[in-house]
């Protein structure tokens, strides 16, 4: 009986290691092939040369399936694939960044926040993730919601144009007048000519 | 018509924005525009001496600038002098921190180096960039163990990231995880499959 289940997880190794193997000589060549489609815009194919080779639980495959479905404007699959992604590696940030290209494209706002959250809950201070995520509620008008995640980014990078600017409306929209005015003042610092600074001071007035 | 009217339109928002400073802002933002003024004619030394003149310790921005101009100007002690000041009055900002590291790497003061990078990953501990530079630096010292905790953290965020799995091959060849290393070299031919490093590193595990 020993013997026998000596034998068959020796079988099971040989197979193993074959699958290994073919699958170490196929994949580079696979993703190679790939490549050199997409670089010709042949999405398609693209798609095709690695679904030819495709394991279920491969990261990098479903990742750049992901990629791959999101150029070819398959914002579905391409969302399907960032999502196994995801599954697979739970404490990766990099499907989290891929799967907002499709979501954008389909328009899916509120996956989009759910999205940013989820990579608030890795990586609680990025402060891209805060910025944009701010921003999806400052175009909402939800601009106290906005300010929660304005403050990260900005605190993290206090003479960043991008954060100054849009925290300075976001503080005008709020009614802090004053805490406006300074962050619209520091924007001048940075270009003593942008009109939006300039616009909003002049409001404040 | 409407060109002009934009103009105009602009020209009245700026100066009823310009005439709401106070003497002092109106100050600090002519110092300002003169030494940007200098920086790019590459005048150093004057677009300093644009920011000493309206210098206030307490400004966070004044001696953020005067971090980068100093650093430009090769007067690299300077340049630490007034990034240290500018995160001590800001002491949540990455901003100054990550500055600061480039006159501390000019003056080659690892050690510094380290500091600031730990800093950098108290106030924002899952920084993918600060735990991969660090980690290289441990890297660069042959102190793999090290180095592992801190690639770790920016391959576990990263997987695919071709800088964070290349260097992590490599750390952990030298640790002696051959089998880790093989999957992460392998990772890297996925990415570019003429990768000369990875197959150097799959070259010797073989």
């Amino acid at each position: 009986m020993e013997f026998l289940r000596k034998g068959i997880v020796a079988i099971g190794l040989i197979v193993s290691f074959q699958s290994y193997t073919q699958e170490s000589k196929s994949l580079p060549a696979a993703f190679s092939k790939s490549y050199a489609l997409e670089a010709k815009g042949q999405y398609d194919a693209a798609i095709t040369a690695i679904k030819d080779v495709y394991i279920e639980g491969s990261y990098t495959m479903n990742l750049r399936l992901g990629w791959l479905n999101y150029l070819q404007n398959k914002y579905e699959l391409s969302i399907f694939y960032y999502q196994k992604a995801s599954i697979g590696m739970p404490a990766s940030l990099e499907p989290l960044w891929g799967i907002l290209n499709p979501l954008v494209a389909s328009q899916k706002w509120a996956e989009v926040d759910k999205v940013y959250l989820a990579i608030l809950k890795l990586d609680p201070k990025n402060s891209t993730a805060n910025y944009k995520l701010g921003l999806n509620y400052y175009y909402r008008k939800n601009y106290s919601k906005a300010k929660k995640y304005f403050d990260v980014a900005l605190n993290a990078y206090p003479f960043d144009y991008s954060f100054l600017i849009i925290s300075a409306w976001n503080n005008y929209f709020l009614g802090n007048t004053a805490v406006a005015k300074v962050l619209f003042f520091k924007v001048l610092l940075i270009d003593q000519n942008d009109k939006s600074a300039i616009e909003g001071l002049s409001l404040i007035k | 018509m409407m060109n002009k009217l934009i103009k105009l339109m602009f020209i009245g928002c700026s100066i009823i924005a310009f005439n709401s400073f106070s003497q002092d802002e109106t100050k600090l933002n002519a110092a300002f525009l003169s030494s940007y003024d200098f920086e790019a004619k590459g005048s150093y030394d004057l677009s300093i001496k644009s920011l000493e003149d309206v210098y206030d310790k307490t400004s966070y921005i004044i001696n953020l600038r005067l971090g980068w101009l100093n650093y430009a100007n090769k007067n690299y002690e300077n340049s630490i002098k007034y990034y240290q000041i500018a995160t001590l009055l800001m002491p949540s900002s990455e901003e100054a921190l990550w500055a600061l590291i480039n006159p501390l790497v000019a003056k080659e003061k690892w050690n510094d180096v380290d500091k600031v990078y730990l800093a950098i990953i108290a106030i924002d501990p899952k920084n993918s960039k600060a735990h991969y530079q660090l980690g290289l630096n441990y890297y660069y010292r042959k102190n793999y163990i090290a180095a592992k905790k801190y690639f770790d953290v920016s391959l576990g965020l990263y997987p695919y990231d071709y800088n964070s799995v290349l260097m992590s091959g490599w750390n952990n060849y030298f640790l002696g995880n051959k089998e880790e290393a093989k999957l992460l070299f392998n990772r890297i031919l996925l990415m570019y499959p003429t990768d000369t490093s990875a197959k150097e590193g799959l070259g010797l595990i073989k």
